[in-house]
C-alpha cells in the first residue's frame, strides 16, 4: 500500500519550503558499530526454507556490491531448523552470496519453524510461523490512464474479521524476453487490514525490481510497468504481525531517508542476538495474463 | 478614685484599640482606563508586610491599629506610596498612573522589591507582557514563550520548536494555562510562533520549582497566562504591523465601570511570499499557502463590589494548503486551539474570596491528502471540559490559606483514519474515542512561622478515571485479535490516583538574603506520544488507561538568594534533584499504525528518568542599564527496560550548559536598545552507526539512543526601540499650525479641534536583527544518499540543516 507512506512523506514534506535553503555538509564521527549477523530468512508450503547470512558494516566507508561480497557475506555457517518434528541443517548453495537452503524440509501451513545460526562463534535464533493463506478473489491486469500497453496489477480482496491480518504481496513474471528468476516485492508490498478489516476492496501494485537491476526494462519508461503479453504469477502471503511490522518499518526506513522530520526508524527484526527477518509465508497464487 | 477609674478605663480602651486588628482591602487600578492590575506589590513600609494583588488586582492586609504607608509598585506605573490610618477595617482603591514606555526597563518580576528573598516560593517568575516589544524577538513578533526559554531552568527546544524543557522535563510535563484552560498545542507552524497574541495579555507567570497545590496533572512546571480586560472608561486601539504578521487590539466600555470588552486579531501573511518573485512558478512549492491567525476576545464585568465576571474566548488555526499538480498530490493541514472560559469572583468577606472557574478547550489537528484518485483523513483532537472552584481565606496576616475543587472531563481522539478510493471508504476500526475523569482538591497555607521563617506547605489528592464506552482488544502472539472486552458508557476502566504533597520553607538570614527548601510530589495522567524528534502537531495526547500508568515527579530543590544594593539587584542559586517514574515512549521500531488491530496503548513501553541541576541567575531590575543572565548546568537521563537494550542513555532534552543574557540600555526619552544572547550545548539525537542488507537493499543499523550530539547552539540578537516623543510631537504641530495662522492673518490661538483619539495616537518602531552574526545552528542532522551500490557510485553525505540565518525585521507599533 502505497498511501501510508505518501501520507508520512507529506507531513515531512510540509516544512520543507522553510528549511531547503540552510544546509551545509558537515562531517560526523559515528561510533563503529559492533559486529553482528544478519539474517534474512523465508519458509514457504511446500518449498524448502532459504536464508541469506551477511555482516553489518560501518556507516560511513567505502560501500560497493563488491566490497560488500567480499567482505560481508558469511559461508560456513552451521544453520538448523525444526519445526517440532524434525531438525534439517541448510546446505550453502551460494557460497559467494551467503545463500543457504534446508536439504529436505519444506514449510506446512500451521506450523512453527525455530531457526538457529552459528556463525563466527555466535548463536543466534528465531521463531515464525506459517499461517494460512488468505486466497485474493481475483486478479487482472490494467493498463495506465494514457497508456496503450503499459499497466499496473489489480486484486480484489476480501478481509475476513478479525481485524489482525497482515500480506505481502510479490510477482514473477514468466514467459517474457527476460523472465524473473525469483517473485520480486514491489516497493512498499507489506500492507495490513487496519483500514479495510471486514471489507471488500480493490487495490493494485507496480512492478517491482531488483535493486541495481540494470535489466532494459528496469531503466527505461517501462520501469515500474506491467506490458501486454506478459504473464505474471502473484505470491500473495499472509504473514504475522511481527513480520509485517519488520517490513512495515524497512520501507518506512527506504522512504525517510533525508526527511528530517521522520523519527530514527530502526527496524525491528525477530533475529535474537542478530539483525534481520525469518518470516513465514501463507501463500497463495494467482496467475495472471497482460492483455 | 472615679477620675482614676475613668481614666484606667480610657486606658484600656486606648490599649484595646491599638492591639485590635483591622482588615485593610482594595482594588489596584490603572488610572487611566479603571482596569484592576493584577500582580501589583503592595508593601507596609512599617512593618514589612507585603503581598501582590490577585488576578483582579485585589489585595488584602491585616494590621494593627495605627498609621502606615502602603508602598504600591507594578512595571510600567509610577511607584505610589499612600499614607492611611487604620482604626477599622479599610477599604480602599488605589489608582497608579502609567510612566510612558521608554524609560521604562524590561523587567521580569512585578513584585515586591525583595520578593525573590521573602517568598518561600522556589522557581517562579512573572514576566510583564508591556515590555515584550523591545526584546529583540523572531521577525519582531513578541513571543511569551520565548521570552520565558530566557530564564534558568528553562531551555528552549529549538529554533522552530515551542515547546520548552523545565529542568530536564518534556514538553507535555508543563501545565500551560490561559484564563484558566488547558492549552495542549501552544505552537504556530511548528513553534516558530506561540499561539498567544502578547497584546491581549495580561499576566504570565512561571511556576518552574515546588508547584503549589492548587495547581495539579503536570510534573514539571505551569505556566499560567491571564488574558486582559477591556477598558472600562474609552475606547482604545493598539497594533503592530510587521514583515509577515500584523495584529491589532480593540477595547472599550460596554457601560462604563462597568463592563467592558476586549478583542484582539493577529495574522501571517506568509502566504504572500510563497509565490513570485519570492518563489518562482516552477518549484513545486509555488502556490502553497500556508497562514495562520489568533483570535482573543474577553468580556469583563463588575456586577457588584464584590463579584466579578468575566467570559474570554480564544480560537486560533494554521491552514496550510499544498498542492504538486505535476505529482497528482496534494496535502490540507489545518490545526488549531479553541479555549472558552468563564470566570466568577466574589468576595465573601475581608477574609474569604472565591474563584470559580468554567472552561473548554478544544484542541485538534486534521490531516486530509489525496493523491491520484485516493482520498484520505486523520483527525486527532481533544476535548476539555473543565471546572475549578478555588477558596482564599486569609483568617490572619500569618496565614494565607488556599483550597478548592477541580474537576476536568477528557474526551481524547487519538487519531481517526478515514479513506476513500474511487468508491471505496476504508474503516476506522480500532480507532476510537477515549473518555476520562480527572479531578483533584487540595489545601495549602502560606504561614508566617516567625519573622525569618516562612512555611507554604500543601496536600492535593488527584483522582484519574479512564470510562467506557471502550474496547479492549486482546491479542494472541501473532498480533491477531482474539477477543474484545466492550465496556459501556460510563463503565470504570481505570482508576488511579494519589497524595501530592507540597512544601517549601525559607528561612531569612537578614533583610538582604534567604535560604529555600522545597520539595513536591505530582502526578500527571496525561500524556505526549511524540513520533519524531521533532514536535509536531502529530504527535498523540494519550490518557492514562489499563496499560497507561500515570507518570509521577518528586522534586527537590534547594536554594540561596540574595539582593543587592537596596534590592536593585537580584541574585539566586538553586539547585534540584528529579526522579520521574512511568515515562512513556513508542516501543522500538513501532509508529502508530503498525500494530493492526491493537489499540494504541499497545505500542507503548514505560521507564524512569532523573534530572538534577544547578541555576544561577543575576538581575539589575532597574536603571538605564538593566537585564539578568542565567547559566543552567544540568543533566537528564532515562532508563527503559524495552529501550537501548535496558541501558541508561540521555533524554533528548538534556543540554549540559545553558545560558542566557538580555541587557537593555535606555538611551534617552525616545530609544531603547537590548540585546540577547543565547548559548546551550548540543541537543542529543539518535543516528545510525551502521548497515545491513534485506532484499537487496542498505537497511540503517541504529546503535544506542540519543549516541550524538549536536554542535552547540549560540545566537545573539538585537534591538532598538524608537518611541516618538509625543508631547514634543503635539508641540510642534501646534507651533506650524500657529504659524500658517499667523501668515494667513489670522490672530487667534490654534485650538485642535481632532477627536481625542487622533491626539492620543502614539507610535513607535521596533528594528530588530534575529542571529546577529548569522550563525548556521544545527535543527537537525540527515543524510543525503546518492548513487547507487551496485555501480559502486554510493556516496553518503551527512547534512546539517539549519533554519533562521541573519534575519533583520522591522515593526510599527501604535496606540490610541
Amino acid at each position: 500500500m502505497k498511501m501510508k507512506n505518501k501520507i508520512k512523506y507529506l507531513i515531512g514534506l510540509f516544512p520543507l519550503f522553510l528549511i531547503a535553503g540552510c544546509q551545509k555538509d558537515v562531517t560526523l564521527d559515528l561510533p563503529q558499530p559492533p559486529s553482528q549477523i544478519c539474517v534474512e530468512g523465508h519458509i514457504e508450503p511446500g518449498q524448502l526454507a532459504w536464508v541469506y547470512l551477511s555482516h553489518n558494516f560501518a556507516f560511513f566507508g567505502t560501500i560497493s556490491i563488491s566490497s560488500i561480497i567480499a567482505n560481508q557475506v558469511i559461508d560456513g555457517a552451521v544453520i538448523t531448523v525444526n519445526d517440532g518434528y524434525t531438525t534439517d541443517t541448510m546446505q550453502s548453495v551460494i557460497p559467494q552470496l551467503g545463500y543457504y537452503e534446508t536439504k529436505k524440509m519444506k514449510g506446512i501451513t500451521g506450523r512453527t519453524y525455530n531457526l538457529t545460526v552459528k556463525a563466527e562463534g555466535q548463536t543466534l535464533t528465531a521463531t515464525t510461523n506459517i499461517l494460512p493463506a488468505i486466497r485474493l478473489d481475483s486478479t487482472w491486469f490494467q493498463t495506465q490512464p494514457g497508456l496503450d500497453s503499459l499497466g499496473y496489477l489489480w486484486a480484489i480482496l476480501h478481509d475476513p474479521l478479525p481485524p489482525g491480518n497482515c500480506y505481502r504481496w510479490m510477482v514473477k513474471r514468466i514467459g517474457t524476453v527476460e523472465p524473473d528468476t525469483t517473485f520480486i516485492p514491489p516497493f512498499e508490498s507489506a500492507f495490513n487490514d487496519q483500514f479495510i478489516a471486514g471489507q471488500k476492496f480493490e487495490f493494485n501494485y507496480n512492478r517491482g525490481s531488483f535493486p541495481g537491476s540494470k535489466a532494459k526494462d528496469d531503466t527505461d519508461a517501462e520501469r515500474g510497468y506491467f506490458k501486454i503479453g506478459e504473464t505474471c504469477i502473484i505470491q500473495f502471503s499472509t504473514i504475522s504481525s511481527e513480520a509485517y511490522q519488520f517490513y512495515n518499518a524497512y520501507y518506512y526506513q527506504l522512504n525517510n531517508v533525508g526527511n528530517p522530520f521522520g523519527s530514527p526508524a530502526p527496524v525491528q527484526g525477530n533475529i535474537n542476538g542478530g539483525l534481520g527477518i525469518w518470516c513465514g509465508y501463507g501463500t497463495s497464487y494467482d496467475t495472471v495474463y497482460c492483455k | 478614685m472615679r477620675i482614676f477609674l475613668l481614666s484606667f478605663i480610657i486606658f484600656l480602651s486606648t490599649i484595646n484599640a491599638y492591639s485590635q486588628e483591622f482588615k485593610v482591602t482594595g482594588y489596584i487600578k490603572d488610572a487611566s482606563n479603571g482596569q484592576t492590575l493584577p500582580g501589583a506589590s503592595v508593601y507596609i513600609d512599617e512593618n514589612h508586610q507585603g503581598a501582590a494583588t490577585d488576578v483582579n488586582g485585589y489585595y488584602t492586609f491585616t494590621l494593627p491599629a495605627g498609621n502606615y504607608h502602603l508602598h504600591v509598585s507594578i512595571l510600567s506605573y509610577n511607584d505610589t506610596v499612600i499614607p492611611i490610618k487604620v482604626f477599622s477595617n479599610v477599604h480602599f482603591n488605589i489608582n497608579l498612573k502609567q510612566t510612558s514606555v521608554s524609560t521604562q526597563a524590561v523587567d521580569i518580576t512585578a513584585d515586591r522589591p525583595d520578593k525573590n528573598v521573602e517568598s518561600s516560593q522556589m522557581g517562579t517568575v512573572k514576566l510583564d507582557v508591556k515590555d515584550l516589544k523591545t526584546i529583540p524577538v523572531f521577525f519582531g513578533e513578541p513571543d511569551i514563550l520565548k521570552m520565558i526559554q530566557l530564564l534558568p531552568g528553562v531551555q528552549s527546544g529549538g529554533d522552530a520548536n515551542s515547546g520548552f524543557y523545565v529542568r530536564g522535563g518534556g514538553p507535555d510535563e508543563n501545565l500551560i494555562l490561559l484564563d484558566g484552560a488547558t492549552v495542549y498545542n501552544a505552537g504556530h507552524l511548528l513553534g516558530f510562533f506561540s499561539i498567544f497574541n502578547s497584546d491581549a495579555l495580561s499576566s504570565v507567570e512561571l511556576i518552574k520549582g515546588n508547584m503549589p497545590a492548587n495547581y495539579g496533572g503536570r510534573i514539571s512546571s505551569v505556566l499560567n497566562i491571564q488574558s486582559k480586560d477591556g477598558d472600562m472608561e474609552d475606547i482604545h486601539a493598539s497594533g503592530g504591523i510587521g514583515l509577515i504578521a500584523s495584529h491589532l487590539t480593540v477595547q472599550g466600555p460596554i457601560k462604563k465601570d462597568k463592563v467592558s470588552f476586549i478583542f484582539s486579531i493577529r495574522r501571517t501573511y506568509i502566504d504572500a511570499f510563497l509565490r513570485e518573485p519570492f518563489i518562482s512558478s516552477s518549484s513545486p512549492f509555488y502556490g502553497t499557502k500556508y497562514y495562520f491567525y489568533d483570535l482573543n476576545g474577553k468580556i469583563s464585568w463588575n456586577i457588584s463590589p464584590k463579584d466579578h465576571l468575566s467570559i474570554s474566548a480564544y480560537y486560533g488555526e494554521d491552514v496550510f494548503n499544498f498542492t504538486d499538480a505535476q505529482a497528482g498530490f496534494g496535502a490540507q493541514i489545518p490545526w488549531g486551539n479553541g479555549i472558552a472560559s468563564v470566570n466568577w469572583s466574589h468576595i465573601y468577606s475581608d477574609k474569604l474570596i472565591s474563584n470559580l472557574t468554567l472552561d473548554y478547550t478544544d484542541y485538534n489537528f486534521k490531516f486530509n491528502g489525496s493523491d491520484a484518485g485516493f482520498y484520505f483523513s486523520l483527525f486527532s483532537g481533544i476535548h476539555d471540559y473543565h471546572l475549578k472552584y478555588n477558596f482564599d481565606y486569609l483568617p490572619s496576616k500569618k496565614h494565607h490559606i488556599k483550597y478548592g475543587v477541580e474537576y476536568t472531563l477528557h474526551v481524547f481522539i487519538p487519531s481517526e483514519i478515514s479513506a476513500q478510493e474511487q468508491s471505496v471508504n476504508f474503516s476506522l476500526n480500532s480507532i476510537q474515542k477515549l473518555y476520562a475523569n480527572e479531578g483533584g482538591v487540595y489545601l495549602t497555607d502560606d504561614y508566617d512561622l516567625s519573622a525569618r521563617i516562612k512555611i507554604e506547605g500543601g496536600l492535593r489528592y488527584s483522582v484519574f478515571q479512564q470510562i467506557g464506552p471502550f474496547d479492549r482488544y486482546i491479542q494472541d502472539n501473532q498480533g491477531v485479535n482474539v477477543d474484545t472486552i466492550h465496556y459501556k458508557t460510563f463503565q470504570n476502566i481505570a482508576l488511579y490516583g494519589g497524595l501530592e504533597p507540597r512544601i517549601s520553607f525559607r528561612y531569612r538570614l537578614n533583610d538582604e538574603s534567604s535560604i529555600k527548601v522545597g520539595y513536591s510530589h505530582n502526578i500527571q495522567y496525561i500524556h505526549l506520544a511524540s513520533v519524531s524528534s521533532v514536535s509536531l502537531p502529530t504527535d498523540i495526547w494519550f490518557p492514562s488507561t489499563s496499560l497507561v500508568q500515570p507518570t509521577t515527579g518528586d522534586q527537590y530543590a534547594i536554594g540561596y538568594y540574595r539582593n543587592f544594593k537596596d534590592n536593585q539587584y537580584e541574585s539566586s542559586v538553586e539547585t534540584y534533584y528529579k526522579d520521574m517514574r512511568n515515562l512513556i515512549e513508542y516501543k522500538n521500531g513501532v509508529t502508530p499504525e503498525s500494530n493492526p488491530g491493537a489499540n494504541p496503548d499497545e505500542d507503548f513501553t514505560f521507564g524512569s528518568g532523573q534530572a538534577y541541576g544547578f541555576e544561577f541567575y543575576l538581575k539589575k531590575k532597574s536603571g538605564k542599564f538593566n537585564g539578568w543572565v542565567g547559566y543552567t548546568l544540568s543533566w537528564t537521563t532515562e532508563t527503559f527496560a524495552d529501550l537501548n537494550n535496558g541501558q541508561t542513555f540521555y533524554a533528548k532534552y538534556d543540554r549540559r550548559n545553558d545560558i542566557s543574557a538580555v541587557a537593555n540600555y535606555t538611551l534617552n526619552d525616545s530609544w531603547t536598545i537590548s540585546s540577547v544572547f543565547v548559548f546551550s550545548s548540543g541537543e542529543a539525537l539518535t543516528l545510525p552507526i551502521g548497515w545491513y542488507i534485506i532484499e537487496g537493499e542498505l537497511v540503517q543499523q541504529y546503535g544506542n539512543l540519543n549516541n550524538y550530539r549536536l554542535v552547540p547552539y549560540d545566537r545573539l540578537d538585537l534591538a532598538a526601540t524608537y518611541t516618538p516623543n509625543r508631547q514634543k510631537r503635539l508641540e510642534r504641530r501646534q507651533q506650524r499650525r500657529e504659524n500658517k495662522m499667523q501668515k494667513e492673518g489670522i490672530d487667534a490661538p490654534y485650538v485642535d479641534h481632532r477627536p481625542q483619539w487622533r491626539k492620543n495616537f502614539k507610535t513607535s518602531w521596533t528594528f530588530s536583527v534575529y542571529n546577529v552574526y548569522d550563525r548556521y545552528n544545527p535543527y537537525f542532522i540527515y543524510f543525503d544518499i546518492s548513487g547507487n551500490v551496485y555501480n559502486n557510485s554510493l556516496t553518503i553525505q551527512a547534512k546539517q540543516v539549519s533554519l533562521f540565518p541573519v534575519l533583520p525585521s522591522v515593526m510599527w507599533n501604535f496606540e490610541f
